[in-house]
């Protein structure tokens, strides 16, 4: 008698309800994680006196304790970095005060104790834009490509061309 | 014409199966479940992050090294453990020989920092950080510039 006995089939008309329950948890709890970032390599550590690069081939970028700006000893606005760190590196007009070479360039970031990162990272992210800037350029110019868009071998070309060279001080 | 009209109207319409419907939420839950990264770190310290002009998307990896620095703390968080400025050497050391990378250099750090901190605390971090050879470092940074 029991054996012939139906199993009952098991009612699978809520198992929708059931999944969308979990889905809209899922979608509520989702995170897609976008963060952005710089990226730095910082230098290798030692200790010892610095190196020393001619005058000419540096350029002193300084934020002091106010979060005020001095390049090359003299007051500057924070958004005109990257055309003054582009305009020192390529030295288009061939000032005598300026590096022969965009390979020869060092661009020097100092600060004090109390800068605020903030106006830190502000400077450092328009020196990096100005490097982006001279790459792209110099990628159109030679491949007719952005540099985002080059083969690996034509990148580290390009940038061996125009290395981005950022020397950071101890805070003072 | 007219009948041609007439003949539509009288049509029933047919019904829509909805029995493919949990096939398609399922698939849709496990996209999200598949998606979904349960994030547990970097909630203990709230900071600002700084507004720059330049930035590059931040690959997210389980190898890695995150680093919260705020600015009144007198500690730092390494992977969500308070570490104070004077241990965090030895701290990085162990915690690089957790991840799955031998080379230093490929360990990637990732640095939150609030906009007020001081350069002169940041500083030691990146004493620290360059002394241990972890010297692969992603500034986060707020991706709106205001």
């Amino acid at each position: 008698m029991q054996r012939r006995r139906l199993t009952p089939s098991v009612n699978a008309g809520s198992m929708a309800d059931i999944a969308f329950l979990l889905l809209i948890f899922f979608l509520v709890a989702t995170q897609i994680i976008n963060d952005k970032g710089i990226p730095v390599i910082l230098p290798e550590y030692y200790e010892g006196p610095p190196g020393q690069a001619a005058d000419r081939n540096v350029l002193n970028i300084l934020i002091n304790d106010q979060d005020e700006l001095l390049i090359e000893k003299q007051l500057a606005d924070k958004h005109e970095v990257k055309d003054r760190v582009a305009d020192f590196v390529l030295n288009p007009d061939g000032i005598a005060d300026r590096p022969i070479s965009p390979k020869k360039a060092i661009i020097s970031l100092q600060n004090g104790k109390e800068t605020s990162y903030e106006a830190y990272m502000y400077v450092y992210s328009q020196v990096q834009a100005a490097y982006k800037m001279m790459r792209d350029q110099q990628a159109i110019k030679v491949y007719g490509e952005r540099f985002d868009d080059l083969a690996l071998a034509d990148k580290k070309e390009v940038a061996s061309a125009i290395p981005m060279r950022i020397s950071e001080a101890d805070p003072f | 014409m007219k009948q041609l009209l007439k003949r539509k109207k009288a049509r029933v319409m047919p019904e829509v199966s909805t029995a493919s419907l949990p096939d398609i939420i399922f698939m849709l839950l496990f996209f999200f479940m598949v998606v979904t990264v349960m994030r547990t770190e970097d909630n203990m310290l709230k900071v600002q992050l700084p507004a720059t002009v330049e930035n590059e998307k931040v690959k997210t990896t389980s190898d890695k090294i995150s680093i919260v620095v705020d600015k009144v703390a007198e500690a730092v968080l390494v992977n969500n453990q308070a570490v104070g400025l004077d241990q965090l050497e030895s701290y990085l050391a162990s915690a690089v020989s957790e991840t799955h990378l031998d080379d230093r250099l490929a360990v990637p750090v990732y640095l939150r920092v609030d906009r007020g901190t001081a350069m002169g605390k940041l500083y030691e971090v990146k004493l620290a950080l360059r002394k241990t050879g972890l010297r692969k470092v992603q500034y986060i940074v707020d991706t709106k510039l205001n």
